[in-house]
Protein backbone atom coordinates (compact mmCIF):
# COMPACT_ATOMS: atom_id res chain seq x y z
CA UNK A 1 0.00 0.00 0.00
CA UNK A 2 2.73 2.38 1.02
CA UNK A 3 4.73 1.52 -2.07
CA UNK A 4 1.75 2.25 -4.30
CA UNK A 5 1.22 5.62 -2.67
CA UNK A 6 4.88 6.50 -3.15
CA UNK A 7 4.60 5.60 -6.83
CA UNK A 8 1.58 7.85 -7.24
CA UNK A 9 3.40 10.71 -5.54
CA UNK A 10 6.46 10.21 -7.73
CA UNK A 11 4.30 10.29 -10.85
CA UNK A 12 2.59 13.44 -9.66
CA UNK A 13 5.92 15.11 -8.90
CA UNK A 14 7.22 14.08 -12.33
CA UNK A 15 4.23 15.57 -14.08
CA UNK A 16 4.61 18.81 -12.14
CA UNK A 17 8.31 19.06 -13.03
CA UNK A 18 7.60 18.40 -16.70
CA UNK A 19 4.97 21.11 -16.78
CA UNK A 20 7.21 23.75 -15.26
CA UNK A 21 10.10 22.75 -17.52
CA UNK A 22 8.01 22.89 -20.69
CA UNK A 23 6.15 26.10 -20.00
CA UNK A 24 7.77 29.38 -19.10
CA UNK A 25 4.64 30.24 -17.14
CA UNK A 26 6.51 29.42 -13.94
CA UNK A 27 4.59 29.26 -10.70
CA UNK A 28 1.11 29.83 -12.07
CA UNK A 29 1.53 27.44 -14.96
CA UNK A 30 2.73 24.60 -12.70
CA UNK A 31 -0.09 25.14 -10.28
CA UNK A 32 -2.58 25.20 -13.11
CA UNK A 33 -1.30 21.98 -14.62
CA UNK A 34 -1.18 20.13 -11.30
CA UNK A 35 -4.45 21.48 -9.91
CA UNK A 36 -7.51 19.33 -10.47
CA UNK A 37 -9.66 20.44 -13.41
CA UNK A 38 -7.62 23.54 -14.11
CA UNK A 39 -9.51 25.40 -16.87
CA UNK A 40 -9.18 22.73 -19.56
CA UNK A 41 -5.86 22.32 -21.37
CA UNK A 42 -3.83 24.54 -19.10
CA UNK A 43 -0.83 22.20 -19.45
CA UNK A 44 -0.54 22.62 -23.20
CA UNK A 45 -0.85 26.38 -23.11
CA UNK A 46 1.98 26.79 -20.61
CA UNK A 47 4.29 28.36 -23.18
CA UNK A 48 2.08 31.37 -23.71
CA UNK A 49 2.88 32.80 -20.30
CA UNK A 50 4.80 35.89 -21.38
CA UNK A 51 2.59 38.45 -19.67
CA UNK A 52 4.56 38.72 -16.44
CA UNK A 53 5.09 41.78 -14.28
CA UNK A 54 2.43 43.80 -12.53
CA UNK A 55 -0.52 41.90 -14.00
CA UNK A 56 0.69 39.01 -11.82
CA UNK A 57 -0.03 35.33 -11.92
CA UNK A 58 -3.75 35.79 -12.42
CA UNK A 59 -3.36 37.58 -15.70
CA UNK A 60 -0.80 35.03 -16.82
CA UNK A 61 -3.22 32.21 -16.09
CA UNK A 62 -5.93 33.99 -18.03
CA UNK A 63 -3.58 34.57 -20.96
CA UNK A 64 -2.59 30.92 -20.87
CA UNK A 65 -6.14 29.77 -21.42
CA UNK A 66 -6.75 32.45 -24.03
CA UNK A 67 -9.61 34.40 -22.50
CA UNK A 68 -7.90 37.71 -21.82
CA UNK A 69 -9.57 40.72 -23.27
CA UNK A 70 -13.17 39.56 -23.56
CA UNK A 71 -14.03 40.15 -19.92
CA UNK A 72 -12.19 42.63 -17.73
CA UNK A 73 -10.12 40.76 -15.15
CA UNK A 74 -11.30 41.20 -11.58
CA UNK A 75 -9.52 43.70 -9.41
CA UNK A 76 -8.60 41.92 -6.23
CA UNK A 77 -8.40 44.02 -3.11
CA UNK A 78 -5.14 43.51 -1.24
CA UNK A 79 -5.51 42.16 2.29
CA UNK A 80 -5.92 45.00 4.76
CA UNK A 81 -3.31 43.54 7.08
CA UNK A 82 -0.69 43.09 4.38
CA UNK A 83 1.97 40.47 4.97
CA UNK A 84 2.09 36.90 3.76
CA UNK A 85 -0.86 34.60 3.09
CA UNK A 86 -0.79 31.02 4.43
CA UNK A 87 0.37 29.86 1.00
CA UNK A 88 1.44 31.35 -2.32
CA UNK A 89 -1.37 33.41 -3.91
CA UNK A 90 -1.31 31.33 -7.10
CA UNK A 91 -1.70 28.15 -5.07
CA UNK A 92 -4.46 29.67 -2.98
CA UNK A 93 -6.38 30.71 -6.09
CA UNK A 94 -6.46 27.16 -7.37
CA UNK A 95 -6.81 25.29 -4.10
CA UNK A 96 -8.46 27.44 -1.44
CA UNK A 97 -11.71 25.47 -1.75
CA UNK A 98 -9.96 22.20 -0.97
CA UNK A 99 -8.03 23.70 1.91
CA UNK A 100 -11.17 25.21 3.40
CA UNK A 101 -13.17 22.02 3.01
CA UNK A 102 -10.50 19.92 4.66
CA UNK A 103 -10.18 22.42 7.48
CA UNK A 104 -13.94 22.57 7.87
CA UNK A 105 -14.24 18.85 8.60
CA UNK A 106 -11.26 18.95 10.96
CA UNK A 107 -12.83 21.81 12.87
CA UNK A 108 -16.43 20.62 12.99
CA UNK A 109 -15.82 16.95 13.74
CA UNK A 110 -12.44 16.93 15.47
CA UNK A 111 -12.51 20.32 17.16
CA UNK A 112 -9.23 21.55 15.63
CA UNK A 113 -9.71 25.26 15.75
CA UNK A 114 -6.51 27.02 16.74
CA UNK A 115 -3.50 27.24 14.48
CA UNK A 116 -0.72 24.81 15.18
CA UNK A 117 2.95 25.22 14.28
CA UNK A 118 3.38 26.21 10.62
CA UNK A 119 4.00 23.29 8.31
CA UNK A 120 7.05 23.28 6.08
CA UNK A 121 5.13 23.29 2.81
CA UNK A 122 4.27 26.47 1.04
CA UNK A 123 5.52 25.59 -2.43
CA UNK A 124 2.79 25.73 -5.04
CA UNK A 125 3.39 22.29 -6.55
CA UNK A 126 1.36 19.19 -5.81
CA UNK A 127 -2.30 18.59 -6.28
CA UNK A 128 -4.72 20.46 -4.08
CA UNK A 129 -6.50 17.68 -2.26
CA UNK A 130 -3.34 15.82 -1.23
CA UNK A 131 -1.58 19.00 -0.27
CA UNK A 132 -4.54 20.09 1.82
CA UNK A 133 -4.51 16.78 3.65
CA UNK A 134 -0.79 16.96 4.29
CA UNK A 135 -0.68 20.56 5.41
CA UNK A 136 -3.73 21.10 7.55
CA UNK A 137 -2.41 18.52 10.00
CA UNK A 138 -0.72 21.15 12.12
CA UNK A 139 -3.88 22.87 13.33
CA UNK A 140 -6.29 25.34 11.85
CA UNK A 141 -4.08 27.06 9.28
CA UNK A 142 -6.82 27.35 6.71
CA UNK A 143 -9.65 28.63 8.85
CA UNK A 144 -12.32 30.66 7.08
CA UNK A 145 -12.40 32.96 10.09
CA UNK A 146 -8.73 33.82 9.54
CA UNK A 147 -9.30 34.38 5.81
CA UNK A 148 -12.01 36.89 6.66
CA UNK A 149 -9.92 38.53 9.36
CA UNK A 150 -7.25 39.43 6.80
CA UNK A 151 -9.22 39.94 3.60
CA UNK A 152 -12.25 41.93 4.76
CA UNK A 153 -12.55 45.19 2.84
CA UNK A 154 -11.57 48.34 4.65
CA UNK A 155 -14.59 50.12 3.21
CA UNK A 156 -17.37 47.60 3.74
CA UNK A 157 -15.78 45.55 6.53
CA UNK A 158 -16.76 42.42 4.63
CA UNK A 159 -15.37 39.90 2.16
CA UNK A 160 -18.68 39.46 0.36
CA UNK A 161 -20.84 42.54 0.64
CA UNK A 162 -20.16 44.25 -2.67
CA UNK A 163 -18.82 43.12 -6.04
CA UNK A 164 -15.42 44.55 -5.29
CA UNK A 165 -14.96 42.68 -2.01
CA UNK A 166 -12.30 39.98 -1.86
CA UNK A 167 -14.31 36.78 -2.32
CA UNK A 168 -16.99 38.16 -4.61
CA UNK A 169 -14.61 39.88 -7.03
CA UNK A 170 -13.25 36.56 -8.31
CA UNK A 171 -16.35 34.49 -7.77
CA UNK A 172 -18.52 36.79 -9.84
CA UNK A 173 -15.86 36.76 -12.59
CA UNK A 174 -15.74 32.96 -12.54
CA UNK A 175 -19.53 32.66 -12.06
CA UNK A 176 -19.12 30.35 -9.09
CA UNK A 177 -21.68 30.74 -6.34
CA UNK A 178 -20.33 31.03 -2.78
CA UNK A 179 -22.51 29.32 -0.21
CA UNK A 180 -20.20 29.97 2.77
CA UNK A 181 -21.87 33.21 3.71
CA UNK A 182 -25.35 31.76 3.91
CA UNK A 183 -24.31 30.70 7.40
CA UNK A 184 -20.87 32.17 8.10
CA UNK A 185 -20.51 35.87 8.72
CA UNK A 186 -18.50 37.68 6.08
CA UNK A 187 -17.13 40.14 8.62
CA UNK A 188 -14.21 39.77 10.99
CA UNK A 189 -14.90 39.30 14.69
CA UNK A 190 -14.33 42.94 15.55
CA UNK A 191 -17.05 44.06 13.14
CA UNK A 192 -19.58 41.25 13.38
CA UNK A 193 -22.73 42.51 15.01
CA UNK A 194 -24.79 40.74 17.58
CA UNK A 195 -27.46 38.55 16.44
CA UNK A 196 -29.73 37.93 13.78
CA UNK A 197 -33.19 38.53 13.24
CA UNK B 1 1.61 -5.86 -0.12
CA UNK B 2 -1.68 -4.63 1.23
CA UNK B 3 -2.85 -8.21 1.98
CA UNK B 4 -2.67 -9.24 5.63
CA UNK B 5 0.29 -11.42 6.50
CA UNK B 6 -1.08 -14.94 7.19
CA UNK B 7 1.72 -15.66 9.67
CA UNK B 8 0.71 -12.67 11.78
CA UNK B 9 -1.65 -13.62 14.63
CA UNK B 10 -5.07 -12.07 14.22
CA UNK B 11 -6.34 -9.97 17.11
CA UNK B 12 -9.61 -11.56 18.12
CA UNK B 13 -12.54 -9.33 19.15
CA UNK B 14 -12.36 -10.79 22.64
CA UNK B 15 -8.73 -9.84 23.06
CA UNK B 16 -9.35 -6.37 21.66
CA UNK B 17 -12.20 -5.88 24.13
CA UNK B 18 -9.95 -6.93 26.99
CA UNK B 19 -7.27 -4.49 25.91
CA UNK B 20 -9.87 -1.71 25.82
CA UNK B 21 -11.04 -2.50 29.33
CA UNK B 22 -7.46 -2.68 30.55
CA UNK B 23 -6.76 0.74 29.04
CA UNK B 24 -9.85 2.21 30.73
CA UNK B 25 -8.74 0.73 34.04
CA UNK B 26 -5.30 2.24 33.66
CA UNK B 27 -6.80 5.66 32.94
CA UNK B 28 -8.00 6.01 36.49
CA UNK B 29 -4.97 4.35 38.03
CA UNK B 30 -1.78 6.10 38.98
CA UNK B 31 1.06 5.74 36.46
CA UNK B 32 3.62 7.05 38.89
CA UNK B 33 3.21 8.85 42.19
CA UNK B 34 1.22 11.99 41.45
CA UNK B 35 0.81 11.36 37.71
CA UNK B 36 -2.34 9.90 36.23
CA UNK B 37 -3.34 9.36 32.61
CA UNK B 38 -6.22 11.77 33.08
CA UNK B 39 -3.76 14.55 33.99
CA UNK B 40 -1.82 13.99 30.79
CA UNK B 41 -5.05 13.97 28.80
CA UNK B 42 -6.30 17.16 30.41
CA UNK B 43 -3.03 18.95 29.72
CA UNK B 44 -3.55 18.57 25.95
CA UNK B 45 -2.85 21.59 23.76
CA UNK B 46 -5.86 23.56 22.50
CA UNK B 47 -4.95 22.83 18.86
CA UNK B 48 -5.12 19.07 19.41
CA UNK B 49 -8.92 19.10 19.15
CA UNK B 50 -11.62 17.13 20.92
CA UNK B 51 -10.10 14.96 23.61
CA UNK B 52 -11.65 11.49 23.93
CA UNK B 53 -10.53 11.27 27.57
CA UNK B 54 -12.83 14.18 28.46
CA UNK B 55 -16.58 14.14 28.83
CA UNK B 56 -18.02 17.61 29.20
CA UNK B 57 -21.13 17.98 31.29
CA UNK B 58 -22.83 20.20 33.82
CA UNK B 59 -24.84 20.20 36.99
CA UNK B 60 -27.81 22.54 37.36
CA UNK B 61 -28.97 23.23 40.89
CA UNK B 62 -32.69 23.98 40.65
CA UNK B 63 -32.71 25.24 44.25
CA UNK B 64 -30.50 28.16 43.22
CA UNK B 65 -32.34 28.80 39.98
CA UNK B 66 -34.82 31.63 40.52
CA UNK B 67 -38.06 31.84 38.60
CA UNK B 68 -37.88 34.76 36.19
CA UNK B 69 -34.08 34.86 36.06
CA UNK B 70 -32.89 34.50 32.46
CA UNK B 71 -29.20 35.33 32.84
CA UNK B 72 -28.11 32.03 31.26
CA UNK B 73 -30.52 32.40 28.35
CA UNK B 74 -29.39 35.96 27.65
CA UNK B 75 -25.73 34.95 27.81
CA UNK B 76 -26.34 32.11 25.36
CA UNK B 77 -28.17 34.39 22.94
CA UNK B 78 -25.38 36.96 23.08
CA UNK B 79 -22.62 34.37 22.70
CA UNK B 80 -24.19 32.64 19.73
CA UNK B 81 -26.00 35.52 18.07
CA UNK B 82 -29.54 34.25 18.63
CA UNK B 83 -32.47 36.65 18.40
CA UNK B 84 -33.83 35.86 21.86
CA UNK B 85 -37.35 35.32 20.49
CA UNK B 86 -39.50 32.60 22.03
CA UNK B 87 -41.93 31.90 19.20
CA UNK B 88 -42.13 28.31 17.96
CA UNK B 89 -40.17 29.43 14.89
CA UNK B 90 -37.38 31.07 16.89
CA UNK B 91 -34.23 29.20 17.82
CA UNK B 92 -33.84 28.57 21.53
CA UNK B 93 -30.67 26.75 22.48
CA UNK B 94 -31.45 27.08 26.18
CA UNK B 95 -34.83 27.89 27.71
CA UNK B 96 -36.23 28.24 31.22
CA UNK B 97 -39.14 25.95 32.07
CA UNK B 98 -41.55 26.35 34.96
CA UNK B 99 -42.27 23.20 36.95
CA UNK B 100 -44.77 22.67 39.74
CA UNK B 101 -45.17 19.54 41.77
CA UNK B 102 -48.94 19.19 42.03
CA UNK B 103 -49.06 17.34 45.35
CA UNK B 104 -46.75 19.65 47.27
CA UNK B 105 -46.94 22.89 45.30
CA UNK B 106 -43.15 23.14 45.07
CA UNK B 107 -42.07 25.11 42.04
CA UNK B 108 -38.78 25.09 40.15
CA UNK B 109 -37.51 26.97 37.12
CA UNK B 110 -34.53 25.13 35.64
CA UNK B 111 -32.95 25.81 32.26
CA UNK B 112 -33.16 22.99 29.73
CA UNK B 113 -30.88 22.64 26.76
CA UNK B 114 -29.27 19.84 24.76
CA UNK B 115 -28.40 17.23 27.39
CA UNK B 116 -25.43 15.93 25.36
CA UNK B 117 -26.44 12.30 25.79
CA UNK B 118 -23.90 9.51 25.68
CA UNK B 119 -26.37 7.64 23.44
CA UNK B 120 -28.03 10.49 21.57
CA UNK B 121 -31.23 9.57 19.70
CA UNK B 122 -30.74 12.54 17.35
CA UNK B 123 -27.55 10.90 16.09
CA UNK B 124 -29.30 7.54 15.68
CA UNK B 125 -32.02 8.94 13.45
CA UNK B 126 -30.04 11.47 11.37
CA UNK B 127 -30.17 10.29 7.73
CA UNK B 128 -27.08 12.20 6.61
CA UNK B 129 -24.72 11.88 9.55
CA UNK B 130 -25.02 15.60 10.26
CA UNK B 131 -25.97 14.94 13.90
CA UNK B 132 -22.92 13.53 15.57
CA UNK B 133 -21.22 13.15 18.91
CA UNK B 134 -17.71 14.50 19.26
CA UNK B 135 -14.94 12.56 20.97
CA UNK B 136 -15.40 14.65 24.11
CA UNK B 137 -19.12 13.88 24.37
CA UNK B 138 -20.51 17.07 22.81
CA UNK B 139 -23.46 16.43 20.49
CA UNK B 140 -23.41 18.75 17.47
CA UNK B 141 -24.97 19.35 14.07
CA UNK B 142 -22.70 19.58 11.06
CA UNK B 143 -24.58 22.20 9.10
CA UNK B 144 -22.66 21.37 5.95
CA UNK B 145 -24.44 18.02 5.78
CA UNK B 146 -27.72 18.87 7.53
CA UNK B 147 -30.60 18.76 5.05
CA UNK B 148 -33.13 20.21 7.48
CA UNK B 149 -35.37 17.12 7.64
CA UNK B 150 -35.98 17.71 11.36
CA UNK B 151 -36.05 14.02 12.24
CA UNK B 152 -33.71 14.83 15.14
CA UNK B 153 -36.13 17.47 16.39
CA UNK B 154 -38.75 14.74 16.69
CA UNK B 155 -36.37 12.20 18.19
CA UNK B 156 -35.03 14.41 20.96
CA UNK B 157 -37.00 13.86 24.20
CA UNK B 158 -35.74 17.18 25.60
CA UNK B 159 -37.02 19.43 22.80
CA UNK B 160 -33.48 20.69 22.53
CA UNK B 161 -33.23 21.14 18.78
CA UNK B 162 -34.46 24.18 16.84
CA UNK B 163 -34.89 24.70 13.13
CA UNK B 164 -33.83 27.94 11.47
CA UNK B 165 -36.84 29.05 9.47
CA UNK B 166 -35.65 32.37 8.11
CA UNK B 167 -32.52 33.80 6.62
CA UNK B 168 -30.01 34.92 9.20
CA UNK B 169 -27.61 37.82 8.93
CA UNK B 170 -24.84 39.19 11.11
CA UNK B 171 -23.92 35.89 12.70
CA UNK B 172 -21.14 35.55 15.22
CA UNK B 173 -17.87 34.41 13.64
CA UNK B 174 -17.75 31.45 16.03
CA UNK B 175 -21.40 30.53 15.64
CA UNK B 176 -22.30 30.24 11.97
CA UNK B 177 -26.00 29.56 11.44
CA UNK B 178 -28.38 29.82 8.54
CA UNK B 179 -31.76 29.00 7.10
CA UNK B 180 -32.69 25.38 6.55
CA UNK B 181 -30.53 23.75 9.22
CA UNK B 182 -31.28 22.30 12.62
CA UNK B 183 -29.28 23.62 15.55
CA UNK B 184 -28.97 23.28 19.28
CA UNK B 185 -26.72 23.93 22.27
CA UNK B 186 -23.07 23.35 21.36
CA UNK B 187 -21.78 23.56 24.95
CA UNK B 188 -19.91 26.61 23.62
CA UNK B 189 -17.64 24.27 21.71
CA UNK B 190 -15.69 27.17 20.19
CA UNK B 191 -14.71 28.33 23.67
CA UNK B 192 -13.68 24.87 24.80
CA UNK B 193 -11.57 24.33 21.69
CA UNK B 194 -9.81 27.63 22.32
CA UNK B 195 -8.99 26.54 25.86
CA UNK B 196 -11.66 28.49 27.76
CA UNK B 197 -13.07 25.80 30.05
CA UNK B 198 -16.53 27.23 30.67
CA UNK B 199 -19.74 27.90 28.77
CA UNK B 200 -21.42 31.28 28.36
CA UNK B 201 -24.42 30.20 30.48
CA UNK B 202 -22.32 28.80 33.33
CA UNK B 203 -20.08 31.87 33.31
CA UNK B 204 -23.03 34.28 33.36
CA UNK B 205 -24.72 32.34 36.16
CA UNK B 206 -21.66 32.37 38.38
CA UNK B 207 -20.80 35.99 37.55
CA UNK B 208 -24.32 37.03 38.56
CA UNK B 209 -23.73 35.26 41.88
CA UNK B 210 -26.30 32.49 41.43
CA UNK B 211 -23.85 29.63 40.98
CA UNK B 212 -26.62 27.35 39.78
CA UNK B 213 -24.72 25.98 36.79
CA UNK B 214 -21.43 24.13 37.28
CA UNK B 215 -19.69 23.08 34.09
CA UNK B 216 -16.75 20.71 33.85
CA UNK B 217 -15.21 17.41 32.86
CA UNK B 218 -17.27 14.51 34.17
CA UNK B 219 -14.35 12.10 33.60
CA UNK B 220 -12.02 14.03 35.87
CA UNK B 221 -12.67 12.93 39.44
CA UNK B 222 -11.03 16.12 40.71
CA UNK B 223 -13.27 18.56 38.81
CA UNK B 224 -15.87 20.49 40.77
CA UNK B 225 -18.75 19.05 38.80
CA UNK B 226 -17.56 15.49 39.47
CA UNK B 227 -17.12 16.21 43.16
CA UNK B 228 -20.63 17.68 43.38
CA UNK B 229 -22.41 14.87 41.56
CA UNK B 230 -20.50 12.38 43.69
CA UNK B 231 -21.64 13.96 46.95
CA UNK B 232 -25.08 15.38 46.14
CA UNK B 233 -28.21 13.54 45.04
CA UNK B 234 -28.77 14.51 41.42
CA UNK B 235 -30.93 13.22 38.59
CA UNK B 236 -30.75 12.93 34.82
CA UNK B 237 -33.87 14.05 32.98
CA UNK B 238 -35.85 11.08 31.64
CA UNK B 239 -33.31 8.66 33.06
CA UNK B 240 -35.75 5.89 32.10
CA UNK B 241 -34.74 6.37 28.46
CA UNK B 242 -31.17 5.31 29.35
CA UNK B 243 -29.60 7.99 27.15
CA UNK B 244 -27.07 8.93 29.84
CA UNK B 245 -27.27 12.74 29.51
CA UNK B 246 -24.20 14.78 30.36
CA UNK B 247 -26.37 17.39 32.09
CA UNK B 248 -27.60 16.55 35.59
CA UNK B 249 -30.13 18.37 37.78
CA UNK B 250 -30.29 18.77 41.49
CA UNK B 251 -33.78 18.89 42.97
CA UNK B 252 -34.94 19.66 46.51
CA UNK B 253 -32.62 18.71 49.31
Amino acid sequence: MRLRLTLVLLLAAGAGAAASAAGAAGVAGAAGAAGAGGAGGAGGAGGAGGAGGAASAFAREAAAVGVAGRTPLPTIEPAAKGGQCVAEPAFMRRNHMDLLKHQRDDTVFRGIRSAGPPQAASSPSGSGREAAGARAGGGARYSLKECIACHASVKTGSVAKTETNFCVSCHSYAAVQIDCFECHTAKPAALAQRGAK
Amino acid sequence: MSEPNPSEPKVSPGRRGFLGIAAVGLGGAALAPGIRLIDIANAAQPSSGANPAVRWGMLIDTNKCASGCTDCVTACNTENGLSGGTLPTDSQWIRKIELKEIKTGRTASPPVMCQHCADPPCVDVCPTGASFKRADGIVLVDRHSCIGCRYCVLACPYKARSFVHEEVSDQKPDAPRGKGCVEGCTLCVHRLDQGNPTTACAQACSEAGHGAIVFGNLNDAQSEVSRLIRTLPTVQLRADLKLDPGVRYRGPG
